[in-house]
C-alpha cells in the first residue's frame, strides 16, 4: 500500500488512528505490528511470511548477541553478529541482486542461466538496513536490547517509513518504542508535515513527472537541447517532491504515533558542492553508511590513500543499493569520484569562489547525475547528455520545446521555489511577529491542509499517473 | 498554543473520518454516465484472489471509482491544471472556442505494425472484387484538421504524412481523398468534429460520404430534412476534461424526405432494431450511440433496396454516422468492428460474401487499434 492513495487515506487511516487511541498503551505497538503486517501484505500478501521469519530470526539474534556479550563471550557475539549481517545481506541480494548477477553471467559467458524474475520485496532494502542497524547497535553495545518481539516486529515493519524510508536507525527509536507520549503538540505538528509531503507528491511530483514522462519518451534523436533541459530539470524536480515527500509523509505519520524520526532531507538543491549536497539529500542513507561501512573500514583515519579507498567502496555500495543495474553503480561512483575530488582541493576552491558558481557547479553535476539515475540503460543516459549539449543534430528547440516551456512554466516556477528555503523562512517570519497563539494563522494554516487534501484527493481520484519510483530499491 | 493544535487535529479528522464515512454510507454505482465506464464494484474476497494480488487491485480501484463526488473532484481537477497554465490534460488539449481536442503528440508505435496489414488487406480485396469495390477512408481526427484552434505550438503527430503512407501502398482509385474536401469545409467555418467529443459531426461524415460517391461517379444524396436531435451532448473528451465553461454539442441526422424502412441486427441476430437510429441513447451520457445504436462486433443494416449489392464495411465508430447516407446503395451493410469481434476476417468474409468491400477508421483509432491486425487474419 502507498500513502498516496484513497484506500491509505480514507480507509486504513482513519482505522489505525482510532484503534491505535483506544486501546491502552501496553498493546499500542501491537495495534501498530499487526497494522504495518496488513499494510505490508496488501501489495505482495506471499512475502508477509519472509517479513515474520526475518522479525523472528532477527529478534532471537539479537538476544543471542546480548547474552554473549553479558557473559563474556566475545567470540560467540562476534561470530552472531556475523551470522546477522551476513543473513540479513544474503536475503537482500537473493531477492535483488540474483537476477542482475545471473543476466551478467549470461552476457560475458554466453550462458543461458535462466533468470529467477522473482518479485522484490518491497521496502526490503530500507528495513534490511533497520535490521543491521539494531544487531550491529547491541554489539557494539550502542543500544539496549530490545526483550519484547512485539516491540521489536512493530521496529522492523512500522508502515511510516516502512516502503521509503527515511531508514530510521534502532537507537534513534528505542527509548520511544519501550515508552512513549503521544501529545496534541505531536499530532498537530504530524499532521502538518503529513500534508506537506502529501502535496509534494501527489500535487508536485505526480505532475512533473508527466512532463519526465513525456520528454524521455521521445527518445534522444528528437530532442532538442531545450526540450532535453526541461526535462532533465522535471525528473530533478520529480525524484526530490516524490522522495522528500514520502519522507515527510512518514515522519508527520510517525509524530502522529510519537516517535520523532530524524530529518531525511533539507533543501538539498540549495547545497554549494556535491559534500554539502550529500550532508542534504537522503541522510538518513548516507549517515548509516557511514556508521556501518566508512567509519568501520577506517575511515579517514588510516592516511589518504585508504580514505580514498573507503570513500569509493562506500559509494559504489550507495549506489549499487540503489538498484540491482550498471546505471546505479556509475551513478554512485560518478558521486564518489566527486566526492574525493572536493576532498582533495575543489572544496577550497568552492569556499573562495563567489556563492552562485558553487550553486551553479553543484546543481550541473547533480543534473547530469540524474540522467544517469534516470536510464538504467547506460547507452540511452548518454544519448540524452549529448541531446543536452546539442550533440544530436535535433537542434535548439522546436515547437514542442516551446509549448512545454511555457505550458509548464508556471508549475516549474512553483516547483524551484517549493524546493528552496525561502517559503519557511517566510513562515517563520510572520509567526514570529503574531502572537503564538495566532487565530488567524492557524485558520489559514488549516485551510491550506484541508486544501491540499482535498486537492489531492482530486487529483487521485483520476489517478492516470501515480508512480511508486522505490520498486527498486 | 493548544487550541492552534487542537484546531488542526480536529480539521484534519474531521476531513479523513468524514469523507470515510460518506464514503461508507453513498451506495454502490455500477456505470458512470460522465465517463461512459462501469464502475468497479465490491471486490470479492478469497483466499485466491487475495494471493493473485486480484483482491487487493480491485480493492482499491473500487474505493477510488466509487469515492464520493468523483465526477466533482475530476472537473476540480481539470480545473486546476488549466490555471496552472497547463493547455493540456490527461490526453486533452484545452483548444480555441470551446474545443476539447484528443493529444496525440507521436505517431503510436502501433501504426507500423498496422499499415502493412490494412495495405495488403486491401490490395488482396482489390484483387478478389476489382478496385472498383474497394474503397478506403481514413478520417482525419480535430487534431489534424483544426490545428489552428490548437494552443500554439502544440505538438501533433502528422496524419497528412499517414496517409501519404497508405495512399503509396495501395491502388490508387481505392484510396478516397478527404484531407483537402475537410480544409475546405472547415475554413468555411462549417463544424466538422463535435467540441466536446472525438467523433466528427454528422456534417463532417456527410462530407465524406460525398467525396465517397464521387470516387465511385455516384450522385450524392442532397435533398434531407437536418434535424437537431440533442443539443446537450457532452462528449468521450469532457468525460476527461471536465472543464467548467464547456458548452454542449447539438447532434443532428439527416433524415431522407421519403422515409425508407430499414432494421439493424447486431451481434449476428442476437438484437434487433427497427430504423437507423436508437433514440433511447438521446436521454443518455452516450449520445453518440445514437447512431446505429452503438458499439457491436458486427452489425446488418438492411435497406429496402433490393439490388444484390452487399457492403463490408470494416471500420470503427466513425462509420455510425456515415452508414445511413451508405445504406441507400446497397441491400445489406454489414459493419464489421475489428475491436469487439474475435474470429478470423477470412472465415467472416466467407460467411458474409459481399460484392463491396469499405474500409473506415479515424486516424488516431487506425494508428492505435490492435483490432487493426486481425485484418489479414
Amino acid at each position: 500500500m502507498v500513502f498516496s492513495s484513497l484506500l491509505f487515506l480514507f480507509l486504513f487511516l482513519p482505522a489505525v488512528l482510532l484503534i491505535y487511541f483506544l486501546v491502552p498503551k501496553k498493546l499500542r505497538n501491537g495495534v501498530l505490528l499487526v497494522f504495518s503486517l496488513f499494510f505490508y501484505a496488501w501489495g505482495e500478501p506471499m512475502y508477509v511470511f519472509l517479513m515474520l521469519f526475518t522479525i523472528v530470526l532477527d529478534f532471537f539474534l539479537g538476544l543471542l548477541v546480548d547474552r554473549c556479550r553479558q557473559r563474556g563471550k566475545e567470540q560467540g557475539a562476534r561470530w552472531t553478529v556475523i551470522f546477522a549481517v551476513a543473513s540479513n545481506l544474503g536475503l537482500l541480494a537473493f531477492f535483488k541482486y540474483t537476477d542482475f548477477f545471473l543476466g551478467n553471467i549470461n552476457g560475458i559467458l554466453h550462458t543461458q542461466l535462466p533468470l529467477l524474475r522473482i518479485a522484490l520485496p518491497i521496502g526490503i532494502s530500507f528495513y534490511t538496513f533497520q535490521i543491521l542497524s539494531y544487531v550491529i547497535d547491541v554489539y557494539r553495545g550502542d543500544t539496549r536490547v530490545q526483550r519484547s518481539i512485539v516491540s521489536f516486529g512493530a521496529y522492523v515493519v512500522l508502515f511510516p517509513q516502512l516502503i521509503a524510508g527515511p531508514i530510521v536507525r534502532y537507537q534513534t527509536v528505542a527509548e520511544e518504542l519501550d515508552s512513549r507520549r503521544e501529545t496534541l503538540e505531536d499530532f498537530s505538528a504530524g499532521i502538518s508535515r503529513f500534508m506537506c509531503g502529501l502535496g509534494k507528491k501527489v500535487l508536485l511530483a505526480n505532475n512533473v513527472g508527466l512532463l519526465w514522462e513525456e520528454i524521455s519518451g521521445l527518445g534522444a534523436a528528437n530532442t532538442p537541447v531545450l526540450t532535453a533541459w526541461i526535462g532533465i530539470f522535471a525528473f530533478a524536480f520529480q525524484i526530490y517532491f516524490d522522495f522528500s515527500g514520502y519522507s515527510d509523509m512518514a515522519i508527520g505519520l510517525g509524530r502522529m504515533f510519537g516517535f520523532h524520526f530524524l530529518e531525511n532531507f533539507n533543501y538539498p538543491y540549495q547545497a554549494v558542492s556535491i559534500t554539502d549536497f550529500w550532508r542534504r539529500w537522503h541522510i538518513s542513507l548516507s549517515t548509516w553508511f557511514k556508521e556501518y561501512v566508512y567509519i568501520p573500514l577506517g575511515g579517514n583515519r588510516k592516511g589518504m590513500a585508504r580514505q580514498i579507498c573507503n570513500l569509493l567502496i562506500v559509494w559504489l555500495l550507495t549506489g549499487f543499493w540503489h538498484g540491482a543495474s550498471w546505471n546505479f553503480m556509475l551513478w554512485g561512483v560518478y558521486f564518489g569520484v566527486l566526492l574525493i575530488l572536493e576532498k582533495l582541493f575543489l572544496l577550497k576552491w568552492l569556499k573562495n569562489a563567489p556563492r552562485w558558481t558553487a550553486h551553479l557547479y553543484t546543481m550541473f553535476l547533480v543534473l547530469i547525475s540524474w540522467v544517469i539515475f534516470a536510464f538504467d540503460n547506460l547507452s540511452a543516459g548518454l544519448s540524452y547528455v549529448q541531446a543536452m549539449f546539442g550533440m544530436t543534430g535535433a537542434g535548439l528547440a522546436d515547437g514542442r520545446s516551446l509549448y512545454l516551456l511555457y505550458t509548464s512554466l508556471p508549475m516549474l516556477v512553483i516547483l524551484f521555489f517549493a524546493s528552496m528555503d525561502w517559503g519557511k523562512r517566510l513562515l517563520g517570519w510572520i509567526s514570529a511577529r503574531l502572537k503564538p497563539d495566532s487565530l488567524p494563522l492557524a485558520l489559514a494554516q488549516n485551510a491550506a491542509f484541508a486544501g491540499i487534501l482535498l486537492l489531492s484527493v482530486a487529483y487521485l481520484v483520476d489517478a492516470s499517473y501515480n508512480p511508486f519510483l522505490y520498486f527498486r530499491f | 498554543m493548544k487550541r492552534k493544535h487542537l484546531l488542526t487535529a480536529a480539521v484534519f479528522l474531521a476531513l479523513i473520518f468524514g469523507l470515510s464515512l460518506v464514503n461508507l454510507l453513498t451506495p454502490d454505482r455500477a456505470f458512470s454516465e460522465m465517463e461512459n465506464k462501469y464502475l468497479q464494484q465490491r471486490p470479492k474476497l478469497t483466499l485466491e484472489r487475495l494471493f493473485n494480488g486480484k483482491f487487493t487491485a480491485e480493492a482499491e480501484k473500487y474505493v477510488t471509482d466509487q469515492f464520493p463526488g468523483r465526477d466533482a473532484f475530476i472537473g476540480v481537477k481539470t480545473q486546476s491544471e488549466y490555471l496552472l497554465g497547463k493547455r493540456d490534460t490527461n490526453g486533452v488539449y484545452f483548444a480555441k472556442d470551446g474545443y476539447l481536442i484528443e493529444k496525440h503528440p507521436v505517431l503510436d508505435p502501433q501504426a507500423e505494425k498496422n499499415i502493412p496489414r490494412l495495405t495488403a488487406f486491401v490490395n488482396e480485396a482489390a484483387e478478389e472484387l476489382g478496385a472498383e469495390h474497394v474503397r478506403v477512408l481514413i478520417a482525419p481526427t480535430a487534431g489534424e484538421l483544426l490545428r489552428d484552434k490548437l494552443p500554439a505550438y502544440a505538438p501533433e503527430f502528422s496524419q497528412e504524412a499517414l496517409f501519404e503512407q497508405i495512399r503509396r501502398e495501395i491502388p490508387q482509385e481505392c484510396w478516397v481523398e478527404l484531407l483537402p474536401a475537410f480544409r475546405e469545409a472547415a475554413a468555411r467555418g462549417d463544424q466538422l468534429y463535435y467540441r466536446t467529443d472525438h467523433h466528427w459531426t454528422t456534417q463532417g461524415a456527410y462530407l465524406a460520404y460525398v467525396q465517397w460517391c464521387r470516387s465511385l461517379g455516384l450522385e450524392p444524396e442532397t435533398d434531407f430534412e437536418v434535424r437537431a436531435v440533442s443539443d446537450a451532448f457532452y462528449g468521450t473528451i469532457y468525460s476527461k476534461a471536465r472543464l467548467s465553461d464547456t458548452q454542449p454539442d447539438t447532434i443532428h441526422a439527416y433524415f431522407p424526405q421519403e422515409p425508407r424502412d430499414y432494421r439493424l441486427e447486431f451481434d449476428l441476430g442476437k438484437e434487433g432494431l427497427e430504423g437507423l437510429y436508437d433514440e433511447r441513447y438521446l436521454s443518455k451520457k452516450d449520445k453518440y450511440s445514437y447512431f446505429l445504436g452503438g458499439n457491436h462486433a458486427v452489425t446488418v443494416i438492411t435497406g429496402p433496396e433490393k439490388n444484390g449489392k452487399a457492403l463490408l464495411l470494416v471500420k470503427d465508430s466513425y462509420a455510425h454516422s456515415i452508414a445511413p447516407f451508405l445504406a441507400d446503395e446497397y441491400e445489406q451493410v454489414i459493419l464489421l468492428d475489428l475491436r469487439y469481434y474475435n474470429g478470423s476476417l477470412k472465415s467472416f468474409r466467407e460467411e458474409h460474401p459481399a460484392t463491396d468491400i469499405m474500409v473506415l477508421y479515424n486516424a488516431v483509432t487506425f494508428c492505435e487499434d490492435v483490432g487493426v491486425l486481425k485484418m489479414t487474419s
